[in-house]
C-alpha cells in the first residue's frame, strides 16, 4: 500500500496526469460519503454527498449573507443608519482622500500625518463616485469575504481535503465573530481575498491542481481543446498568483509575511516544479522593494487593544475580532487529535502559533487571517467528537447540539454587539451640524474615538483619534490633551487651546458618563460654563457642540 | 438488611440529626438573618411567590438596576414558602439542605474506604466545618444547597461505571441533574469543571484506565455548564470581561473576600483533624496507593486550593469546598489507623482511640463550629434596625432614596422598600470603586458641603446611620449632622435616620 502510494506521488510529481490516481481518489471521496451498506453517509441528518458538494459551498455562502445582512440590516432597522465601531470610517476617510489624490501626509488630524493607503481605499474611494460610499463600504467586505470563501473552497479542494472536513471548517468560519468582523467593515476582506486567490492560482498553475482539472475534464464527455500549451498556462497563472500575493502584501507587512509563507508553503509543496520557488524569491525581491520605498507600517493598530489576552481573543467576554469560548475549545480538541499528525501539518500547527501571538502583541485585527486556521483545527476538533462511538449516545447528541449552539450564540451576541456599537444616529445628525456650523478649517477636540468619525463624516480636522493614541509622533500631543482635558485652570486651557489651534469641542454623553469625566465638575467640563471663552451652538441626546469664542 | 448496617445508618440518621439540631437551634436564636445576601435571597422568595419568577428588573436597588443570577435555591424556598411563613422556610431549609452534606459524605466516604466507622467519623467532621457552619446557619445562602449538589455531583460520578440492573436510574442521570442543578444555582460549579479534567490527568499519567463514561460526562458537563453561564450572563461577561470572577467589587473591599489565607487561618476554619489528616491523605495517595476513586476528591481539593491560592474563589467558598473533601479524605486515614490498631496489642483498648479522636474533633471541629454559629447569629440585623427601617417605610413616599453602608442595602430594599445607592451586588454596576468611596465619604465626611455633593449626586434623601455604621466608622453619628437644617433627625432610637434637606446649590 505503501509502494503504491508513493508511486502515485512521484507521479504526480512528475507533472504527468495521472487520470487513475485522480479517479480512484474520486472512489475513495465517494466511498467515504457512504455507509457500510451503501447508504449515504449523513452528519447532523444531513446527507454528505461529493455530488451535492456545490450546493454545501451555496448554503454556507448564503449562511454568511444572512449573518451579515443581518448584522447591517438589524442596525438600520433599528433607526441607525450609521456604519458599525470606528475604524470603519477611518477607512472611509482614507477612501476619500485617496480618491481625491492620495496625499502623503493627511491633514485631517491636527498636526498632519502619514497615511497609508491600501488597494481597498483606492477602491473604496473611486468606487464611492459611482455608488454611495457608505453603501459601498458595506457591501465590498462582504463580497470580499464571500469570494474569499469560495477560493479557499476551492484551495481546500485542490489540496485533496475531504468534504466534511472542508464544508465544516467553512461552516465555522463563517459563523466565527472574527470573519463576522472582517465582512462587516476591515480591508483585511481583500488582504485574505488577494491571499487565497493567489494560493488558489498557485495550486492550478501547478502539477498538483492540474492533475485534479485534468481529471475533472477526462471525466466530463467531451472536453474543450485548448488552445494554449499545458507550460504556458502554468506560468500564466503562477504570475497571476504572483500578482495577487503582491496585492496582498501592499496591506502590511505582516500580512505580506503571511503571503509569503503560504506561498512559501504551497512553492515548497512542488519538489518538481522549480518554477514556483522562482516565482517566490521574485515576490520577495519585489515585496522587499516595495516595503524599502514606501512606508508599509507592520501592522496598522487603528483602536486602543485590550491587554488581558482573554478579552483579547474570546468574543463572549467583549473581544471586538475573537473567537467563541466553544470554538477555543473544539480549536483545543483538535489540535489534540490532529497531533499525531503533526509533521504533515506543521505548517498549520506553526502558522497558527504565529499569527495568535501576532494577535495578542500587535493587533487583535489579526485574528481575521488566525481564524482561517483556527477553523481547520476546530472542524478536526468537532468531526473527532462527532466521529467518535460514545458509550452514552443521547449524550453526545445532546453536546453537540451544545457545541453548535453555542457557536451560533455566540455570532448573534456579536451581532447584536454590532447592532448597539457606536456611533448612534443622532451622531449622525451631530456631525452635519458640525458641517453647517464650522468652517472648513476647523479643529475639533473630543474623545480619541470620535476621532475618525469627525475626520469621515463631520470633514473637519480631529485633534487626536484612536491611531494618535500609538502614534509616538502624537506623544506630545496626547499628554498635552490630557492636561487639556482635566484641568480647571482657565489661562492653561486657552494656551493648549491657542497650541493645537483648537475651535471647537465635541461633548457626548458616553464622554459625560465616566468615558472622560465622572462629573459635571471636572476638567474641561467645568471649564465650558466659562461662557466667555466657550459657547454652546448645537446639542441633541448624544452630543454637544460647544465653539471656543475666546483664546 | 443486616443488623450492622441498621446500627450504621441509624448513627447516620442520629449524625444528621444532631448536626441539625445544633443548626437549628442557633438559628431560631434571633427572628432576623444575617448578611445583606440574606435579605436580598428574602426579596426574591417574595417575588417569586407573588409573581412566579424572580425579580430581574429591580427599581430600588442603585436606584433601579437589572440582575443576571442563577435563580434555582431562591425557586426551591418559594416552593417551601407556600406552605410555610417566609421566616421559618429560610431559617429551617437552608440548615436541612446544608445538614444533607452529611449523609453525602457518609456515603463518598463509604465508598473509598469500604468502612462504615471511618465514614461515620467523615460525615461527623462534614457536618461540624466551622466555615460552612458558619455561613449558613443564619445567611439564607445558596452556599446551602450549593454543596450538597456539588459532592453529590461528585458521588454519582464516582459510580457511574457501576452496573445498576436493578435501579431505572442509572448514576450517570443522577449526575446530570446534580450538575443541571449545580449550574442553575451558583458558579461554584466551576470548582467541579475544573476537576474533572484533572482527574482524568491524574488517571493518565498515574497509568490508570480511563473509564469512557467518565470521559463523555467530562466533556458534557464542560460544554453544558459554558452553555449555560454564558447564555443567561452573557451581559456580566461583555461588561466586565473575565473581572466578573471577582464579581466588580469595588477595590476597597476586594481583600476581604479573594484574600490568601494563610494555615492557621485554615486550620480554624476547615478544622485541626480533617485538615491534617486529609492533607496526608493528598499526599499518601499522590506517592504511594493508587485509587482512582480518591483521585477524584483529591482533583475537588487540588482544584479549590489552587482557585483559593490565585483568588479566583471567594475566601468562604474555597475553604467550605477544602474542608468537606478533606472531611472525606479523613476517613482513608481513620480505616488505617484503627486497621493497625487492631492488629496490635492494644486493640482491645480502641475504643479509647475513639473516644480520644471524638474529643479531638469536638475540641477542633465541633466547638469551633458552635463559636462561628454564634458569631453569625450575634452578628444577625438587630430588631432595633427592622424596627428603624419599617419606620422609614411608612414615614418616606416611593421613589425615596436612602443610603446606609454598603453591606446595608439590601437590608434596606427588602425592609424600607425604598431605593438604595449601594448594596452588596456590585456586578454591572459602572465605576463602583467611586460609589463605594462616595458613600463612605458620605457618612465619615466632616464638612457638609463634601456630604451635600454626595447626596446631590445620588439624589439622597435619607442617611440611615446604624449601630453597625457606628462600631465600623467609629462615629457617633455623622460630623455634619450638627446642621439640623441640612441634615434633620427623624428617627434616633439606636439607629439614627437623617433626612437631607439641602442641596449643594441651596434650597
Amino acid at each position: 500500500m505503501k509502494r503504491k502510494l508513493q508511486k502515485k506521488r512521484k507521479r504526480a510529481a512528475s507533472g504527468s496526469v495521472n487520470l487513475k490516481s485522480a479517479a480512484l481518489d474520486k472512489k475513495e471521496n465517494e466511498k467515504n460519503s457512504r455507509n457500510i451498506d451503501g447508504s449515504e453517509k449523513t452528519v447532523f441528518g444531513i446527507s454528505v454527498s461529493p455530488k451535492k458538494e456545490h450546493y454545501y459551498f451555496l448554503l454556507i455562502a448564503a449562511l454568511a449573507a444572512v449573518l451579515l445582512l443581518a448584522g447591517h440590516g438589524s442596525r438600520y432597522a433599528t433607526g441607525n443608519p450609521t456604519l458599525p465601531g470606528e475604524q470603519v470610517y477611518y477607512h472611509l476617510h482614507l477612501a476619500d482622500v485617496a480618491a481625491d489624490g492620495a496625499p502623503s501626509y493627511d491633514t485631517s488630524i491636527a498636526g498632519s500625518r502619514r497615511d497609508y493607503y491600501t488597494p481597498y481605499h483606492y477602491l473604496l474611494g473611486y468606487g464611492g463616485k459611482m455608488i454611495d460610499k457608505e453603501i459601498l463600504a458595506r457591501i465590498l467586505p462582504a463580497l470580499l469575504s464571500i469570494a474569499s470563501l469560495y477560493f479557499m473552497e476551492r484551495v481546500l479542494s485542490l489540496k485533496r481535503e475531504p468534504l466534511l472536513e472542508k464544508m465544516a471548517m467553512l461552516t465555522l468560519f463563517v459563523i466565527s465573530p472574527a470573519f463576522l468582523a472582517m465582512a462587516i467593515g476591515s480591508p483585511q476582506s481583500m488582504a485574505l481575498f488577494f491571499t487565497v486567490l493567489g494560493a488558489f492560482l498557485l495550486l492550478r498553475g501547478t502539477a498538483e491542481g492540474k492533475g485534479m482539472q485534468d481529471a475533472h475534464d477526462a471525466n466530463s464527455t467531451h472536453a474543450p481543446p485548448d488552445a494554449t500549451s499545458p507550460a504556458h498556462q502554468d506560468h500564466a497563472l503562477m504570475l497571476l498568483s504572483l500578482i495577487s500575493f503582491l496585492f496582498a502584501a501592499l496591506f502590511s507587512v505582516l500580512n505580506g509575511l503571511i503571503a509569503a509563507a503560504v506561498f512559501g508553503v504551497l512553492a515548497f509543496q512542488q519538489p518538481s516544479n522549480p518554477a514556483a520557488k522562482k516565482y517566490l524569491a521574485a515576490f520577495a525581491i519585489i515585496a522587499g522593494i516595495m516595503y524599502f520605498l514606501t512606508a508599509t507600517p507592520f501592522f496598522q493598530v487603528l483602536e486602543p487593544q485590550e491587554t488581558n489576552p482573554l478579552v483579547q481573543q474570546v468574543a463572549d467576554l467583549g473581544a471586538g475580532v475573537g473567537f467563541s469560548i466553544f470554538f477555543w475549545i473544539l480549536v483545543i480538541i483538535g489540535v489534540i487529535s490532529a497531533w499525531p499528525r503533526k509533521k504533515e501539518l506543521a505548517f498549520l500547527y506553526a502558522g497558527t502559533a504565529a499569527l495568535l501571538a501576532g494577535s495578542i502583541f500587535v493587533s487583535h485585527d489579526v485574528n481575521i487571517i488566525t481564524a482561517v486556521f483556527f477553523s481547520l483545527f476546530a472542524a478536526k476538533g468537532l468531526l473527532r467528537l462527532q466521529r467518535t462511538e460514545w458509550v452514552f449516545k443521547d449524550l453526545q447528541k445532546i453536546t453537540l447540539l451544545l457545541i453548535v449552539c453555542g457557536l451560533i450564540f455566540s455570532s448573534i451576541s456579536f451581532l447584536s454587539r454590532v447592532v448597539n456599537d457606536p456611533p448612534r444616529e443622532s451622531m449622525e445628525s451631530m456631525a452635519q451640524i458640525i458641517r453647517e456650523t464650522s468652517d472648513p478649517d476647523a479643529v475639533i477636540l473630543s474623545h480619541p474615538s470620535n476621532g475618525y468619525f469627525i475626520e469621515a463624516i463631520g470633514k473637519r480636522t480631529a485633534v487626536l483619534d484612536s491611531l494618535s493614541l500609538s502614534s509616538r509622533q502624537e506623544r506630545q500631543k496626547r499628554m498635552d490633551m490630557n492636561v487639556l482635558l482635566n484641568t480647571t485652570d482657565l489661562e492653561k486651557a486657552k494656551q493648549l487651546l491657542r497650541k493645537y489651534h483648537i475651535t471647537h469641542v465635541l461633548v457626548t454623553k458616553e464622554m459625560r458618563e465616566g468615558g472622560m469625566w465622572n462629573s459635571p465638575l471636572e476638567g474641561l467640563l467645568l471649564l465650558l460654563r466659562n461662557s466667555e471663552t466657550f459657547k454652546n451652538i448645537a446639542s441633541n441626546e448624544e452630543a454637544e457642540l460647544w465653539k471656543v469664542i475666546e483664546r | 438488611m443486616g443488623n450492622p448496617v441498621k446500627k450504621t445508618y441509624i448513627l447516620l440518621t442520629l449524625i444528621f440529626v444532631l448536626v441539625l439540631g445544633v443548626r437549628l437551634y442557633f438559628a431560631f436564636q434571633t427572628s432576623t438573618f444575617t448578611g445583606d445576601e440574606a435579605y436580598f435571597t428574602l426579596r426574591q422568595v417574595e417575588h417569586i411567590t407573588s409573581h412566579g419568577f424572580p425579580l430581574y428588573n429591580d427599581p430600588l436597588s442603585y436606584g433601579g438596576r437589572s440582575y443576571l443570577f442563577m435563580p434555582l435555591f431562591q425557586m426551591i424556598l418559594a416552593f417551601f414558602n407556600l406552605f410555610l411563613p417566609l421566616g421559618l422556610a429560610a431559617k429551617l431549609i437552608p440548615n436541612l439542605l446544608a445538614s444533607s452534606v452529611v449523609v453525602i459524605a457518609y456515603f463518598l466516604a463509604k465508598e473509598i474506604t469500604g468502612d462504615d466507622r471511618a465514614a461515620l467519623f467523615s460525615a461527623f467532621i462534614s457536618g461540624f466545618i466551622p466555615v460552612y457552619v458558619g455561613s449558613t446557619v443564619n445567611s439564607v445562602s445558596a452556599s446551602s444547597l450549593v454543596f450538597p449538589l456539588l459532592f453529590y455531583a461528585v458521588y454519582c460520578f464516582l459510580k457511574v461505571d457501576e452496573q445498576r440492573k436493578r435501579k431505572k436510574m442509572g448514576y450517570a442521570l443522577q449526575f446530570i441533574i446534580a450538575l443541571t442543578a449545580l449550574i442553575v444555582t451558583n458558579s461554584v460549579v466551576v470548582v467541579l469543571l475544573l476537576s474533572l479534567p484533572l482527574y482524568l490527568l491524574f488517571l493518565k499519567l498515574e497509568n490508570l484506565p480511563q473509564s469512557r463514561k467518565e470521559v463523555e460526562l467530562t466533556v458534557f458537563s464542560i460544554f453544558a455548564a459554558l452553555w449555560v453561564t454564558f447564555l443567561v450572563m452573557k451581559k456580566y461577561f461583555l461588561i466586565h470581561g473575565p473581572m466578573v470572577i471577582w464579581q466588580n467589587l469595588p477595590p476597597q473591599i476586594l481583600d476581604l473576600y479573594f484574600s490568601r489565607i494563610s494555615i492557621l487561618d485554615a486550620l480554624r476554619l476547615i478544622g485541626f483533624i480533617p485538615l491534617t489528616y486529609g492533607v496526608y491523605s493528598v499526599f499518601e495517595h499522590i506517592h504511594h496507593v493508587k485509587n482512582r476513586k480518591v483521585y477524584l476528591l483529591i482533583s475537588v481539593a487540588f482544584c479549590s486550593a489552587i482557585l483559593l491560592w490565585l483568588k479566583l474563589i471567594e475566601l468562604n467558598t474555597g475553604l467550605i469546598s477544602l474542608g468537606i473533601c478533606m472531611a472525606v479524605l479523613f476517613s482513608l486515614l481513620y480505616a488505617r489507623t484503627f486497621g493497625y490498631i487492631k492488629n496490635t496489642r492494644i486493640s482491645r483498648y480502641s475504643w479509647a482511640f475513639v473516644l480520644l479522636f471524638l474529643a479531638a474533633l469536638f475540641a477542633s471541629s465541633v466547638l469551633p463550629s458552635i463559636l462561628t454559629a454564634q458569631d453569625s447569629v450575634d452578628n444577625a440585623l438587630r430588631p432595633s434596625e427592622i424596627r428603624a427601617l419599617q419606620w422609614l417605610e411608612k414615614y418616606s413616599e416611593d421613589g425615596d432614596v436612602v443610603t446606609g453602608l454598603p453591606e446595608e442595602g439590601h437590608a434596606i430594599t427588602a425592609l424600607a422598600k425604598r431605593k438604595n445607592v449601594i448594596d452588596s451586588n456590585y456586578l454591572s454596576i459602572p465605576l463602583i470603586g467611586q460609589r463605594y468611596d462616595d458613600v463612605m465619604n458620605l457618612l465619615t465626611a466632616r464638612f457638609e458641603t463634601d456630604a451635600l455633593a454626595v447626596t446631590d449626586r445620588y439624589h439622597v434623601d435619607y442617611i440611615y446611620f446604624s449601630q453597625r455604621a457606628k462600631k465600623k466608622l467609629g462615629l457617633h453619628e455623622p460630623s455634619y449632622a450638627s446642621d439640623k437644617k441640612c441634615f434633620k433627625k427623624i428617627y434616633d432610637k439606636y439607629v439614627k435616620i437623617y433626612e437631607v434637606k439641602c442641596t449643594l446649590l441651596g434650597k
